[in-house]
C-alpha cells in the first residue's frame, strides 16, 4: 500500500525584490493512511505553508504533492477547489465559523457541498455537541467552537483532515480536550490528520512527526507507541 | 486642521491605500455637487445667454401699435418721451406668400430701417445674418434661416394680407438675398394670423425701399433702463411696468391725433364735395329755367300757328259751303233749263199741231219769248259753271296751302320740343347725379360719423409667447435645480457615513494606540474628518467643474429645439457653487462625526483588543416556521446575514431606496412631462377645434356654417379674464385666469371633461346660480389655481373682472386640469357675478367622422368662413405644448444618468464594505471548497434581495419624490400629471435597480475571487 500523503523535492519561495525566501526548501515525506501526523516547527519554519499547500490554497514553486495519488500541484484553480470541497477537512486556530450560524448549520455548510457527507447532527453529537446544535458561535466557548470547527471539517467526510494550530487559541485543558477528540478520530475511524504545531509536546501524540525549520524538513519521526493525550504536558 | 504632519502623511497613504473608498465618497460628492452647481448654473446662464443675445440684437422693449398707424410726427414724438432710448418705425404685416413651386405659405413680413449699419442707434431688432446680405433695394428679400429657401430665390407675395394694404408693397416678387435669424423669434413657432391655416410659416423682412405709404404700421421701442438688465429680472418688469402707463398714454393720444387729423382731412374732402354740388345745383336750376322758358315761349308761338292753321281750314269749309251751295243753285238753274227746254219742245210739237191762228201766233211768240229766255239763262249757266270752276280751283289750292301749313307745324313742334326734353333729361340727369353724390357724401359722413374710436396697443416682450415661455422653462430648471440635489447629497452622506464607519472600523486599533500614544479626541476626530473632508471636496470641486461645464451647455443645446437665443454664455453663480461645497463639506463632517463618535468614546485598551465578533442571531423570519423550513439553507443563511447587521441593512436599503426612489420619480418625471399634453388635449378636452369669432360676428349664422363640419352641434362659450381673490392672496402672476362659461351647460362635460382630482364627474348644471340671494355664486376652479389661491370646496373667493367690479363667489368644486387656469361658471352665475349676460364669442367643437382625420384642412376652411376670426385645432395645441415639454427631457435624462450612478456608486459602495468587513469569512468558504460562483450568489443574493428591499422602499419614496418634483416644476398655468402607469413604471424602475444590482455585483466578482483562502488563517483583527 502506497502512502497517502506524498511531498517530493517541494519548494515555495517567495521572491521579494534581491532577496528569496525559502518557505519549503526541497521538502519531502510520506504520510500513512490513517495516521497522525503532527508538524512541530518553530514559526516562520514553513509549516503554514506546507499546510496550505497540503490544502490546496497554496501551490508549491516546484516539486510534487499528492493525495491518495493524486497530484495536488497539478490541479488547475478548480480542481484545486473541487480538492479541497471533497478531499480536505480544514481546521483553523481561530475557529472561523460563520458567526451568524448556529453549530449546526456551521457544519451544514460543509455537508451541503459534500458528496457523502455525514449527517451534521450526529457529527455534532459525535464532538460531544449534541445539546449546542442550535447556539450560535458567540454563546460558545472557545473549546466547543472548535469542535464545531471540527465537525463541519468531519462532516463532509474528507480524505484529509488538516489542522492548523488547533488548540493554539484555547487554555491547555481545553486543548488537550481538542487533541483528544482528533487522536481519537485518527484512531477509530481511519481518518488521516495532519496538525501543525509549535508546540513540540504535542508531537508525542502522533503517529508521525514532522520536524520543520527554516523551510527545511529535519526530520520525519515515526511514532509506533504515540503517547495518550492525557498523558503529555506542557 | 491636523497639525502633525506625520499623520498628515498617514492620511494621505491611507487615501492611496484605498482608492475604491476615497473614490465612493469623491463620485458621490461630485454627483451631488455637480448636479447643484450644475442645473444651479443653467437657469442663470441661460437667462444670461438670453440676455447677451437679446442686448446685442437691440430687441425693441415695446412695441406699439393703433388701428391707424403712425405717420413720421408720431415716430418724432414717441422718440422724445422720457426714458426712451431709440424708436424704430415699420412696417409690419402677415400675407400669403408663393413660393417658385406655387405652394403658398403665410409669411410675417416687417421692414428693416434705413441704416442698418451696426452703430445705428434707431436699428432695434437686429437680424443675425446667417448667409447672404441684408436686403438693399426694392424687390430684394432677408428670409428666415429656419425655412427652406435659397439665396436668388424668388418669393411672390399675395394679394391675401392682413395688416396693411397690397398697395403698401412697391415690388411684389421679391428675391431672397440673406438668411437670417431674427431675435422677434426666438422659438420656431412663428405666431399666428387669421390667414391660411391660421398659423404663420415663416418670416421675411423688406428694406424700406420696398415699401410705400404715408404711415406706419408699428414702432418699436427700446427704453435707457433697460439696458444692462436682465430681461428676466423684477427690475426689467417694473421698468416695463411702469415705463408702459407712460406709453399707453402717449400711444393712445398720439392715436386720436392721428384720428382726428385722418377725420379732418376726410371732413374737408366732403365739405369740398358738397360745395361742388350746391354748384352744380345752381347750373341746373338756371338749366332749368331755360327750358322751362323755351317750353313756353314754344307752346305759345304753336298755339298762334296753330289756330292761323284751324281759322285756314274754317275758311276753306266756308268755301266749300259756298261752292256746294252755287254748284246746287247751278244744277237747280240747269234743271230748270232743260224743263224750260223741253216746256220748249212740248210747246213747238203743240204749235205743229195748231193752225195757224192767234193761238198759233201766240204760242209761237210765246215760244220765241221761252226761246230767248233759255239762250238767256244758258249764257247764265255757263258763266256761273265757269265761276264754281273757278272757285273749286281756289279751294284746292287752299286746302293744299292749309295741308303744308300742318306738316311744318308738326315738323317744328316735335323739333322744338324734343330740343326741349334733351334739355331737360339733361338736368335730370344732373340731378340724379346730385342726388347720388349727396348720398354719397351722406354716407361718408355716416361712416366718418361711425368711424372707429382709435386704438392703440401696447405690446412687450412678454407678449411674444416664445418669451412667456421661456422664463418658465429656466424657472423650472431652477425648481429641479432645487428638488433633487438635496436628495443627493441625503445619499452622498449616507455613503459617507457607512464608508467612513468602515474606515473607522478598521483603523480601531489605530484608534485605540493614538489614543494610548495621547492624542485627544478632537485630535483624533479631526483625523477622520480631514480624510472626509478631502475626498468630499475634492469631489465637489470635480462635480462642480464638471457641473457647470456640462449641464448648462447641454441643457441650452437641448433647448435650442425650441428657442433660438444666439450663442451660449456660463453665468456663474458663486453662491450656488459655494452652498454646493458648503453643503458637502457639512454633510461629510455630520456623517464622519457620527460614525466616529462611539468609536471615540471607548477607552484606548478596548480599542486596541479586536472587536468582539457580533453574535448570530435569529431573525424574525425564523419564528414563520412555515417560511423558514422552506428556505434551503443557502437562502437561510443569505436571511441571517441580511438581518445581522441591522445598521448596514437600514443603510443598504435606504442607500439603494434613495437611488431607486431618483430613477422611479425621473421615470414619473419625463412620463407625466410627456402625457401632459395628451391628458390635458385628449383627457380633458374632447373638442377638436376651437373657434374664436370675430366681435362683430353672429354666432348663429357661423355655427350654422358650421355645421357641416361637425359631428353635434357646436357649443358656444364665453372666455372672460378675471382675477381672484382670497385675503392677501391673489392672481397677480397669473398669465391669463378665464371666467369660461357655455352657453348650454348640460352641453359642457360632452368637450370639456370636468372631473375631480379623483374622477369623480362635476357637472357646471347643477351649480348655485347665486339667483336666490342667500346663495353665492358657484364656481369650479382648476386644481393649480384652487391651490395657489388656498381654496377647496365649500370656500368662497372674490372674482373681479377687468374693469375691476368685483363679486363674490363660492368654490364649488375643483377640477383636474394641466394647462391654462380657469374659472367654470354657467350663465347665471355669470351674470350674477359679472352683472352682465356673457359673451359667446368662442364656439368649440367636434369634428364628424369626415373631417375627424382632416383636421388640417377642416382648419383651413373653417378659417375662411365669415365671422371666424381664428381657429385652431386642439391636436396642434397638443403638440405645441408637447413640444414645450419634451424639452424637459434632457434635464430628466440627467436626472436618470445621475440616478443610474448614483445607484452604482451606492451599491458598489456598501457591496465592496460588505466584502472587505468579511474577507475572513469569504476566504474561510473559499477553504472549505465553495467554488467561485457559490461565493459570488452567497453575496449576489444578500445584495439582490437588500436592493430588491430598498427598491420598494425607493419606489414608494419615488412616487412621493416625483409628486413633489411635479409640484415645483408646475408654473400658475401649467401642471404635469400625477396619476401615471405607476404598474410599469415601477416595473422599469425596479428593473433598472435590479439590473445595476447584477452588474455592480458583476463587477465586484474579481474582487471576490482575488480574496486569498490564506487570508483565512489570520488572526481575526
Amino acid at each position: 500500500m502506497s502512502a497517502l500523503i506524498e511531498f517530493k523535492n517541494v519548494y515555495k519561495i517567495y521572491q521579494s525584490g534581491e532577496v528569496e525566501i525559502r518557505a519549503l526548501d526541497d521538502a519531502s515525506f510520506t504520510v500513512e493512511k490513517g495516521e497522525l501526523c503532527v508538524v512541530v516547527g518553530q514559526s516562520g519554519a514553513g509549516k503554514t505553508t506546507l499546510l496550505n499547500i497540503m490544502g490546496g490554497i497554496d501551490r508549491a514553486t516546484s516539486g510534487e504533492v499528492s493525495l491518495d495519488g493524486a497530484y495536488v500541484t497539478d490541479f488547475n484553480k478548480k480542481q484545486l477547489t473541487e480538492y479541497r470541497r471533497h478531499d480536505i477537512g480544514f481546521v483553523f486556530q481561530f475557529y472561523n465559523l460563520i458567526q451568524n450560524l448556529t453549530a449546526l448549520e456551521n457544519v451544514e455548510v460543509a455537508t451541503e457541498m459534500g458528496e457523502d457527507p455525514l449527517d451534521p447532527a450526529e457529527t455534532l453529537a459525535s464532538v460531544g455537541l449534541s445539546h449546542r446544535l442550535k447556539n450560535f458561535p458567540a454563546q460558545l466557548s472557545g473549546g466547543e467552537q472548535q469542535r464545531v470547527a471540527i465537525a463541519r471539517a468531519l462532516a463532509k467526510n474528507p480524505k484529509l483532515l488538516l489542522c492548523d494550530e488547533p488548540t493554539g487559541a484555547l487554555d491547555d485543558e481545553t486543548g488537550k480536550h481538542i487533541l483528544e477528540l482528533l487522536t481519537e478520530r485518527a484512531k477509530n475511524t481511519d481518518m488521516t490528520v495532519m496538525l501543525i504545531t509549535h508546540n513540540s509536546v504535542i508531537a508525542e501524540i502522533a503517529n508521525r512527526v514532522i520536524r520543520m525549520k527554516s523551510g527545511k524538513i529535519t526530520g520525519v519521526d515515526t511514532n509506533e507507541h504515540p503517547k495518550p493525550v492525557s498523558e503529555i504536558e506542557w | 486642521m491636523v497639525r502633525s504632519p506625520t499623520i498628515r502623511k498617514l492620511i494621505f497613504r491611507d487615501l492611496r491605500s484605498s482608492p475604491g473608498r476615497f473614490l465612493a465618497i469623491f463620485v458621490m460628492f461630485a454627483l451631488g455637487a455637480g448636479f447643484f452647481a450644475g442645473l444651479g448654473n443653467t437657469a442663470p446662464s441661460m437667462r444670461a445667454s438670453a440676455d447677451i443675445y437679446l442686448h446685442e440684437t437691440r430687441l425693441a422693449d415695446f412695441r406699439l401699435i393703433s388701428t391707424y398707424g403712425w405717420d413720421s410726427a408720431d415716430v418724432i414724438e414717441a422718440a422724445k418721451l422720457p426714458g426712451v432710448e431709440s424708436v424704430m418705425p415699420r412696417y409690419s404685416f402677415t400675407a400669403k406668400v408663393a413660393r417658385p413651386d406655387g405652394i403658398p405659405s403665410v409669411f410675417s413680413i416687417k421692414s428693416l430701417p434705413l441704416n442698418t449699419s451696426e452703430n445705428s442707434t434707431s436699428y432695434l431688432n437686429r437680424l443675425v445674418l446667417k448667409d447672404g446680405r441684408l436686403p438693399a433695394k426694392s424687390g430684394e428679400c432677408a428670409v428666415d434661416a429656419a425655412y427652406a429657401i435659397e439665396i436668388g430665390d424668388e418669393l411672390t407675395i399675395t394679394d391675401e394680407i392682413e395688416g396693411a394694404e397690397y398697395g403698401m408693397i412697391k415690388t411684389k416678387t421679391v428675391t431672397v438675398v440673406g438668411k437670417v435669424d431674427s431675435p422677434e423669434y426666438i422659438s420656431y413657432a412663428r405666431g399666428n394670423s387669421s390667414l391660411g391655416n391660421g398659423e404663420i410659416d415663416s418670416f421675411l423682412y423688406l428694406p424700406p425701399a420696398g415699401m410705400d405709404s404715408a404711415y406706419y404700421t408699428e414702432i418699436c421701442i427700446l427704453m435707457e433702463e433697460t439696458h444692462g438688465i436682465s430681461a428676466f429680472s423684477d427690475a426689467y418688469k417694473d421698468i416695463v411696468d411702469s415705463s408702459k402707463d407712460l406709453l399707453e398714454d402717449f400711444a393712445l393720444e398720439r392715436a386720436e391725433l392721428r384720428h382726428r387729423s385722418i377725420r379732418e382731412e376726410a371732413e374737408q374732402y366732403l365739405r369740398d364735395g358738397e360745395a361742388d354740388i350746391a354748384t352744380s345745383e345752381e347750373e341746373l336750376r338756371d338749366g332749368q329755367a331755360e327750358v322751362d322758358d323755351g317750353r313756353a315761349e314754344a307752346n305759345r308761338e304753336f298755339a298762334k300757328a296753330k289756330s292761323d292753321l284751324q281759322a285756314g281750314e274754317q275758311k276753306l269749309a266756308d268755301g266749300r259751303a259756298e261752292y256746294d251751295k252755287n254748284a246746287t243753285g247751278l244744277a237747280d238753274g240747269e234743271a230748270a233749263l232743260s224743263d224750260a227746254k223741253a216746256q220748249v219742245e212740248q210747246m213747238k210739237l203743240l204749235l205743229q199741231t195748231l193752225p195757224p191762228g192767234p193761238e198759233h201766233d201766240g204760242l209761237a211768240a210765246q215760244i220765241a219769248g221761252a226761246e230767248a229766255q233759255i239762250a238767256q239763262n244758258e249764257t247764265q249757266l255757263t258763266m256761273g259753271r265757269a265761276a264754281l270752276e273757278e272757285a273749286a280751283a281756289t279751294l284746292d289750292a287752299a286746302a293744299a296751302e292749309l295741308s303744308r301749313g300742318w306738316a311744318s307745324y308738326d315738323s317744328e313742334r316735335w323739333a322744338a320740343f324734343s330740343k326741349l326734353d334733351d334739355a331737360q333729361a339733361e338736368i335730370d340727369d344732373g340731378r340724379t347725379k346730385i342726388e347720388d353724390a349727396k348720398t354719397d357724401i351722406a354716407e361718408a359722413r355716416q361712416d366718418l360719423d361711425e368711424m372707429d374710436e382709435p386704438e392703440a396697443f401696447i405690446f412687450e416682450r412678454e407678449d411674444n409667447a416664445a418669451y412667456s415661455t421661456f422664463e418658465p422653462n429656466a424657472a423650472r430648471i431652477a425648481s429641479l435645480a432645487a428638488t433633487i440635489p438635496p436628495f443627493m447629497f441625503v445619499i452622498a452622506a449616507l455613503v459617507c457615513l457607512t464608508t467612513m464607519a468602515r474606515l473607522v472600523e478598521e483603523h480601531r486599533t489605530r484608534i485605540g494606540t493614538l489614543k494610548a500614544l495621547g492624542y485627544g479626541r478632537g485630535a483624533i476626530i479631526s483625523i477622520y474628518l480631514f480624510y472626509a473632508i478631502v475626498c468630499s471636496l475634492a469631489g465637489s470641486v470635480a462635480g462642480i467643474l464638471a457641473g457647470i461645464n456640462i449641464f448648462p451647455s447641454t441643457i441650452w443645446f437641448a433647448y435650442e429645439g425650441l428657442y433660438a437665443l444666439g450663442e451660449f454664455k456660463l453665468e456663474l453663480r458663486p453662491a450656488i457653487c459655494l452652498i454646493a461645497l458648503v453643503a458637502g463639506v457639512i454633510v461629510t463632517v455630520a456623517a464622519t462625526f457620527a460614525s466616529c463618535y462611539n468609536e471615540q468614546r471607548s477607552p484606548a485598551a478596548v480599542l486596541m483588543r479586536p472587536r468582539a465578533p457580533k453574535a448570530g442571531k435569529r431573525v424574525l423570519l425564523e419564528r414563520a416556521t412555515i417560511i423558514w423550513k422552506h428556505l434551503n439553507f443557502n437562502q437561510k443563511v443569505t436571511m441571517r446575514n441580511i438581518f445581522r447587521y441591522k445598521k448596514r441593512l437600514i443603510m443598504t436599503i435606504v442607500g439603494i431606496a434613495g437611488c431607486s426612489a431618483l430613477l422611479l420619480a425621473s421615470f414619473g418625471i419625463e412620463d407625466s412631462i410627456r402625457s401632459m399634453a395628451d391628458r390635458q388635449y385628449e383627457d380633458i378636452y374632447h373638442y377638436n377645434i376651437y373657434v374664436m369669432l370675430k366681435d362683430d360676428a353672429d354666432p348663429g349664422i357661423v355655427k350654422n356654417e358650421l355645421a357641416v363640419f361637425g359631428s353635434r352641434d357646436s357649443l358656444s362659450v364665453s372666455e372672460t379674464s378675471c382675477t381672484l381673490l382670497n385675503g392677501e392672496i391673489n392672481t397677480n402672476g397669473f398669465n391669463t385666469i378665464s371666467a369660461f362659461v357655455p352657453e348650454d351647460a348640460a352641453e359642457l362635460n360632452e368637450y370639456i371633461l370636468l372631473r375631480t382630482m379623483k374622477g369623480e364627474p362635476l357637472s357646471i348644471e347643477n351649480l348655485s346660480s347665486g339667483d336666490s340671494g342667500a346663495e353665492l355664486p358657484g364656481v369650479f376652479l382648476t386644481d393649480k389655481l384652487a391651490a395657489h389661491m388656498d381654496v377647496g370646496p365649500g370656500d368662497s373667493l372674490t372674482i373681479e373682472d377687468s374693469d375691476g367690479n368685483t363679486a363674490e363667489a363660492v368654490v364649488s368644486g375643483v377640477t383636474l386640469n394641466y394647462v391654462g387656469a380657469y374659472v367654470y361658471m354657467n350663465s347665471e352665475a355669470y351674470e350674477n357675478v359679472f352683472s352682465k349676460p356673457p359673451q359667446y364669442k368662442s364656439i368649440l367643437m367636434k369634428l364628424n367622422s369626415e373631417y375627424v382625420d382632416r383636421v388640417d384642412e377642416a382648419v383651413t376652411e373653417i378659417m375662411a368662413i365669415d365671422g371666424v376670426e381664428f381657429a385652431y385645432s386642439s391636436s396642434a395645441m397638443r403638440e405645441l405644448v408637447f413640444d414645450i415639454a419634451e424639452n424637459m427631457d434632457v434635464v430628466i435624462m440627467f436626472i436618470q444618468q445621475m440616478s443610474v450612478m448614483l445607484a452604482i456608486v451606492v451599491l458598489y459602495n456598501l457591496i465592496n464594505i460588505n466584502i472587505t468587513e468579511r474577507e475572513r469569512e469569504i476566504a474561510t468558504l473559499k477553504v472549505l471548497g465553495y467554488r467561485p460562483r457559490e461565493v459570488f450568489l452567497y453575496f449576489f443574493s444578500e445584495s439582490s434581495i437588500l436592493t430588491f428591499i430598498g427598491a420598494l422602499f425607493g419606489l414608494l419614496g419615488g412616487i412621493v419624490l416625483h409628486r413633489q418634483v411635479i409640484n415645483a416644476i408646475a408654473s400658475e398655468d401649467a401642471s404635469f400629471p400625477l396619476r401615471l402607469e405607476w404598474g410599469v413604471l415601477l416595473l422599469i424602475a425596479m428593473t433598472v435597480t435590479m439590473l445595476i444590482c447584477v452588474v455592480v455585483n458583476t463587477i465586484m466578482q474579481p474582487k471576490l475571487r482575488r480574496i486569498d483562502p490564506v487570508s483565512s488563517l489570520k488572526s481575526p483583527e
